[in-house]
């Protein structure tokens, strides 16, 4: 009935369908209504045979999205006699991000409309899908691809693009993706703009945001004042308006710091990064409780190299 | 039938007082209204009354009879509404009515008998009358009253003729009292200037508005000589990029002032758009139809000059801002020659609501779009409410724009801002010196003999608190001129007026000059402007932030040695218990209570700003992590987060919860290293924010489309082998984390990227080298003009205050001074493509 599937690998399903045929892409803006009258765009992209969409992207309205857009796909009969197949696929990506509600749409129009619809749920973790969801449909799991793999596909796209690729540089490269075959290409794409031979001993630059985490971290370890934490509040607020999410940033911050601390300390630094992230959730402006997080580092470590040891209770 | 009466319920229930509108009311509703003459003759309603004081002489058509003539038509729901507008009315209207009903009397001796009643009910009864309007709009269709022993009134009414006679002789007589003592206009409308030389506006603001005025209505401003020949082309073409003018700015500056006095000396006749409350109050698709024709329709029937007939007689008083010129009744005499007009719009329909705000800037879009040579310039106002941060920061992409903070922005919609054909005019707060100007001329006038005059100190400090409102500074002073100048009045009235502000009955300082009376104006400053006025954001933060608590030992002005023996004395009959030992700190100076009655911001903002500036108060980080722990907390209640579906309690307790813990936390005393108070860099961010989201909607678009090109392409060069470039779409996560980076390389490295996604200039993506030196300069920006509100006098505090307060975080505190050369003066021709000429 309906998969989850990786996403190159749901383009394959679909070509073993319906042929070439539905690799004619194109893009579209969807406008939907919210029952507050609100409109909602939303880019779709579809072929003869199908239509791809992100509902989660629209937020609390995930839910409108999903029921008007089944009905439209479910009512209209194929149109192209030559199509292999009588249905139609809907591919919803971010399937794990939709809310509650949308789901519960979900799971009611999947059924009813079987008959002129395929749907391929896309997610990244089958835990937040609802249990009537997940025993409607077949799962796949795709596993991240192991380093070989990854580096004979990178070896595979620089001699496409005729670039020489040494094999440390690919591991590098592979190490530093950990499973993301996207981001190992992404790396390697921008590794050959920065420097176009190649070399072995090239540092692997992680994306701008990461290095300015782990920036922050240094921050935080080098001096623990007020003062500092100004600054650093800065440095929040630049990640933040360039829609990093605050759970990342929480998260890679404190890997980050987890590799320059004491170890005597890690396990009170992994607490509270544990209650902030819970709090952050909670709460509405994620900047105080950042900050207030970075503010506690700021303690633990300050009290760690006075005292020389960390009596803090949790 | 049915469109003509609900709009005129609409203008009869209005609150608003001298409402012209009513009189069409009753002529509308005449011929149903005439068999129940009794009903009428026992109307008691205040707004029967107004259209008596229109100087109308047709008997008075009372809410109750316009009520039974709309149960009849039908039209029951509107009038649920009714009651809260009763309700809402304050309480200085009645002495309004009250005025209004002697006026009356005196040209038509006839009316009075009715309308005594009338008052008598008002002053005496008002809840009975609430109640009883609600009850009968209920029951009117059966007109029974039996249950209402007023209503059955008018049905004995030869009994109770004479009693009725006496009544009201009795009425009249203390009615001409009050009149004789003290109802009278407001001085803000009663001495408003007369003229554009009387305007206390900056020039500069006033200049703008003129010349803007001049070219949307002759094509060309008059400063430019005459004898450069214009051909009629040239000036459509300028006026086409003049239609819509933007004046914005809180209240109280004079933008509806500026605007109609430069309207009359330009001799253009000024169009209101008025659009009633109740109106609004319905929802469903009916109501935002009505609304859709209405403004459409109002636009287009005013879009254009009269040609010979039809022209709304715009005999509107320019004093009076409130004056409503009624929509529906545009057809009235007319002048010979048909002066140029200018359509107005002061009161904006509800914005908030999504669909209406849609259906608003579409026809005003389509209004800048539809031009010829007889249409006419529209002119916005819109009151600047400052942005609160509250309910502004949404992670979810969805609310994006939704709630966001009231500006100039979400009024007009992205399209119309970056529209040519709309011209925007800030008004700052007023300067205190302007104001003082301003409050002189008004002294002068209300006061013809010279010593009763209030003193140029007292003047002064009404300017200085005033908060740059040139309007509450106008009503503070009548108000104080009035309970202090006219002992006798307080003392033989006691009515609604005078009664509560019995504190400045005693020798007030208005002539009094004495530091002493100065501070009893303070005192009575307080008390009557403690709403709005307060004590200034700055001034608020800074009693927090300093933290000054009793015995600090470097306080010069120290406070009383035997309060302070008291204080110890307290603390050390009163220990905490051993385990909050460590809570143990001296007693905050401040009152609590007024603190947080002074507070001009709401609460959500006010953390924002407590937070921004914490830390450089704080002398070590323990202390500024223990006070965001607090902040945290109050941040978990979301009192911000939809504001007006909270509980109230949950926001006062995250109010307590922030201040009372950053109190707690702070050191006390603070380090005193030249700190200052700064904006929250929030605002900032959230823009940031805002503008790189759509960047990532963009690079979604751009790598999709790019990808599907590239299919194509392969699709057509060997069709037997295809790697379908497609991976699916992103999420916009993906897109943050992962792409924008890689593209922002791409940028640098110098590929092609659209400038759409990353932009081009400086401040685009200077992320990871550049970033230090970005947010030193940041920060440095959001810093606000020195000033140490923790020490200095009150008038320092005042002012200082006044001038940071305007945390109207969008701009920085400027003052409209004449000084502000740098404001956008819109210059001959400035950016039109006018190549002829």
């Amino acid at each position: 009935m309906s998969l989850w599937v990786d996403k190159t690998r749901i383009m394959c399903v679909l070509r073993e369908l319906y042929g070439p045929g539905v690799e004619k892409l194109k893009i579209d803006q969807r406008v939907f209504i919210t029952p507050s009258k609100r409109k909602l765009d939303v880019n779709v992209v579809q072929s003869n045979y199908h239509i791809e969409l992100t509902p989660s992207d629209v937020g609390q309205y995930d839910r409108v999205v999903i029921q008007d857009i089944l009905k439209e796909i479910a009512q209209t009969q194929q149109v192209d006699l030559n199509a292999k197949q009588k249905f139609k696929v809907v591919i919803i990506n971010e399937a794990d991000q939709l809310s509650r509600d949308a789901q519960a749409a979900l799971r009611r129009t999947m059924e009813k409309y079987m008959n002129n619809m395929r749907i391929i749920l896309c997610a990244n973790t089958t835990s937040k899908i609802i249990a009537p969801i997940r025993s409607r449909t077949l799962l796949v799991r795709v596993a991240a691809p192991n380093p070989e793999e990854m580096t004979k596909v990178l070896q595979f796209v620089a001699k496409k693009e005729r670039i020489s690729l040494p094999m440390e540089t690919a591991e590098s490269i592979v190490e530093e993706a950990k499973g993301n075959m996207r981001k190992a290409i992404l790396v390697l794409e921008a590794l050959r703009m920065q420097s176009p031979d190649m070399s072995s001993n090239i540092e692997i630059a992680k994306p701008d945001w990461e290095t300015y985490c782990g920036k922050i971290a240094d921050l935080i370890v080098q001096e623990q004042s007020p003062k500092r934490l100004l600054e650093i509040r800065g440095k929040i607020y630049e990640l933040l308006s360039h829609c990093i999410p605050p759970t990342i940033i929480l998260k890679t911050i404190t890997e980050s710091l987890l590799t320059k601390v004491d170890n005597e300390i890690k396990p009170q630094i992994i607490h509270w990064a544990a209650h902030y992230e819970l709090r952050m959730q909670q709460g509405a402006k994620k900047i105080y409780h950042l900050e207030a997080y970075f503010a506690k580092l700021m303690t633990i470590i300050k009290a760690f190299s006075l005292m020389g040891l960390a009596d803090f209770d949790f | 039938m049915p469109t003509k009466p609900r709009r005129s319920t609409a203008s009869a229930v209005s609150a608003s007082p001298a409402s012209t509108s009513s009189k069409q009311a009753e002529s509308s509703l005449r011929p149903i209204v005439v068999d129940r003459s009794q009903d009428i003759t026992e109307s008691r309603d205040p707004d029967g009354k107004r259209t008596k004081s229109s100087s109308t002489t047709r008997p008075v058509v009372g809410f109750s009879a316009l009520q039974s003539a709309f149960d009849v038509s039908g039209q029951k729901t509107k009038l649920s509404k009714r009651p809260q507008a009763l309700n809402q009315k304050p309480g200085h209207e009645m002495q309004r009515n009250t005025k209004a009903v002697i006026m009356t009397h005196k040209s038509d001796p006839d009316v009075i008998v009715l309308d005594s009643s009338d008052i008598e009910e008002v002053q005496e009864r008002p809840v009975a009358k609430r109640l009883r309007t609600s009850a009968s709009s209920r029951k009117v269709p059966t007109r029974i009253v039996s249950s209402d022993e007023d209503f059955e009134q008018p049905q004995g009414k030869g009994e109770t003729a004479t009693t009725e006679v006496n009544r009201r002789k009795q009425m009249k007589a203390s009615l001409l009292e009050i009149e004789s003592q003290g109802t009278e206009a407001m001085w803000s409308e009663a001495y408003a200037p007369l003229s554009v030389t009387e305007l206390a506006t900056s020039k500069n603001r006033i200049k703008s508005v003129q010349i803007w005025l001049e070219e949307a209505l002759f094509g060309r401003p008059r400063a430019v000589d005459s004898d450069i020949p214009f051909s009629e082309q040239a000036k459509d073409r300028i006026r086409k990029y003049r239609r819509i003018l933007v004046l914005s700015g809180p209240a109280g500056v004079g933008k509806t002032t500026t605007l109609r006095l430069v309207a009359k000396e330009l001799g253009a006749e000024v169009v209101e758009w008025e659009e009633g409350v109740e109106d609004w109050s319905m929802s469903g698709q009916i109501e935002r139809e009505s609304l859709n024709s209405k403004l459409v329709g109002f636009l287009s029937r005013n879009a254009y000059q009269p040609l010979s007939l039809g022209a709304q007689s715009s005999t509107s008083n320019p004093k009076s801002r409130r004056k409503e010129v009624a929509v529906s009744s545009q057809v009235a005499s007319l002048k010979s020659a048909n002066p140029p007009r200018i359509l107005l719009f002061t009161s904006l329909p509800n914005l908030s609501h999504v669909p209406t705000r849609e259906v608003f800037q579409r026809a005003l879009i389509d209004y800048t779009k539809s031009y010829s040579t007889t249409s006419c310039p529209l002119v916005i106002i819109v009151p600047d409410a400052g942005s609160s941060g509250a309910a502004e920061e949404s992670w979810n992409g969805a609310d994006r724009g939704g709630e966001a903070s009231w500006d100039l922005r979400t009024v007009l919609g992205k399209d119309l801002t970056a529209s040519p054909a709309v011209g925007v005019v800030e008004f700052l707060p007023m300067a205190p010196t302007f104001m003082i100007k301003a409050l002189k001329r008004i002294a002068a006038s209300a006061f013809t003999d010279v010593k009763s005059r209030p003193s140029q100190e007292f003047i002064q400090l009404i300017a200085h608190s005033a908060n740059g409102d040139l309007r509450s500074a106008i009503n503070s002073l009548q108000f104080l001129s009035r309970s202090g100048n006219s002992r006798n009045a307080i003392t033989s009235t006691s009515n609604a007026l005078v009664s509560g502000k019995k504190t400045g009955k005693g020798s007030r300082g208005g002539k009094g000059t004495k530091l002493k009376g100065s501070e009893e104006v303070r005192t009575l400053l307080n008390a009557i402007a403690r709403r709005e006025q307060s004590l200034g954001l700055f001034h608020a933060l800074g009693k927090i932030m300093y933290n000054k608590r009793f015995g600090d030992m470097d306080d010069e002005t120290s406070t009383d040695p035997v309060i302070l023996k008291k204080e110890e004395q307290y603390q050390r009959d009163h220990p905490l218990p051993a385990h909050l030992a460590q809570h143990e700190r001296r007693r905050y100076e401040n009152d609590f209570d007024s603190l947080i009655a002074s507070v001009p911001v709401d609460t959500a903002s006010f953390m924002l700003w407590i937070h921004q500036n914490l830390p450089q108060f704080c002398a070590q980080i323990e202390e500024v992590g223990e006070a965001y722990d607090y902040i945290c907390h109050a941040d978990l209640t979301r009192a911000d987060d939809d504001l007006w579906q909270r509980s109230p309690h949950a926001i006062a307790y995250a109010f307590h919860l922030a201040v009372r813990g950053s109190l707690a936390a702070l050191p006390h005393p603070v380090p005193k290293n030249g700190q200052k108070l700064v904006k929250p860099q929030f605002f900032g961010h959230m823009k940031t924010k805002r503008e790189n989201e759509d960047s990532i909607i963009e690079a979604a678009k751009w790598l999709t489309a790019r990808c599907i090109r590239q299919n194509d392409i392969l699709d057509e060069a060997d069709t037997g082998k295809i790697y379908g470039g497609w991976g699916g779409q992103l999420s916009r996560k993906v897109i943050a984390t992962e792409f924008m980076p890689g593209l922002r390389l791409l940028k640098k490295c110098g590929s092609h990227v659209p400038s759409s996604i990353i932009p081009d200039d400086r401040k685009s993506f200077t992320f990871a080298e550049a970033n230090e030196s970005q947010l030193e300069v940041l920060t440095e920006n959001a810093g606000v003009p020195e000033g140490n509100p923790g020490e200095g006098d009150l008038e320092d505090m005042l002012f200082v205050g006044e001038r940071q307060s305007q945390h109207s975080a969008a701009k920085s505190a400027k003052w409209d001074e004449d000084v502000d050369q740098e404001t956008q003066t819109p210059t001959w021709l400035e950016d039109d493509d006018i190549e002829e000429l």
